[in-house]
């Protein structure tokens, strides 16, 4: 949506909004440090109990 | 045949450079390479590909064929939209190939996949838009 300004952060904000059956439906906002103007957001799919390193947290 | 412009791209964004991504051909279509490195990994247990890694490489080729196709430098990314289809294995390289699927006067839409073994068999596909200047 916008580009972020080199030089400055990012902050990026995702929440979890669905988990049904094996899949995980996560969306992600990025915004720079101090501003609450979007510059991009995501949409993503996960499939749970894959392979993989445990990440320390538990979803219900 | 390599279109310049390509090369120059590729060499003068610091981005492009740590994927280490080289241009097979820009005719017909753009296709590239990407060598594995350690620091792609995603999944040490499965020693897979970072799909994030994945995607940009998919969006990196993107851009170089609509730098390729609409004479242009300068393209943003405006959308993408990536289906992992396999796990793309550590220690093998990635194709990915990417065609302009229409080049209209602001907005590009490009059509990427990515393989391993054969491009009958892709790790992933994308579709994305640009916007071109």
């Amino acid at each position: 949506m916008r580009k972020p300004e080199p030089g400055r952060g990012l902050v990026i904000e995702a929440s979890c909004y669905q988990y049904a059956e094996d899949f995980i439906y996560v969306g992600a906002a990025a915004y720079q440090v101090n501003s609450k103007i979007m510059c991009c957001n995501a949409v993503g799919i996960f499939k749970s109990d894959t392979p993989g390193p445990v990440l320390g947290m538990e979803m219900q | 045949m390599i279109n310049q412009k390509l090369i120059d791209f590729l060499e003068e964004t610091p981005y492009a450079c740590n994927y280490g991504t080289e241009i097979i051909t820009s005719m017909p279509e753009t296709e590239c390479v990407t060598r594995w490195q350690n620091i792609f990994t995603g999944n040490p247990l499965l020693r897979a590909w970072h799909g994030g890694v994945v995607s940009g490489v998919l969006e990196l080729t993107g851009t170089l064929a609509v730098i390729n196709s609409a004479k242009t430098k300068e393209c943003v990314l405006l959308s993408i939209n990536t289906s992992y289809l396999r796990p793309a294995l550590g220690d093998k390289s990635l194709f990915s190939r990417a065609t302009v699927v229409r080049s209209g006067k602001r907005v590009h839409t490009v059509s990427a996949v990515v393989w391993q073994n054969s491009p009958d068999e892709p790790t992933a596909m994308a579709s994305l838009t640009f916007a071109g200047k």
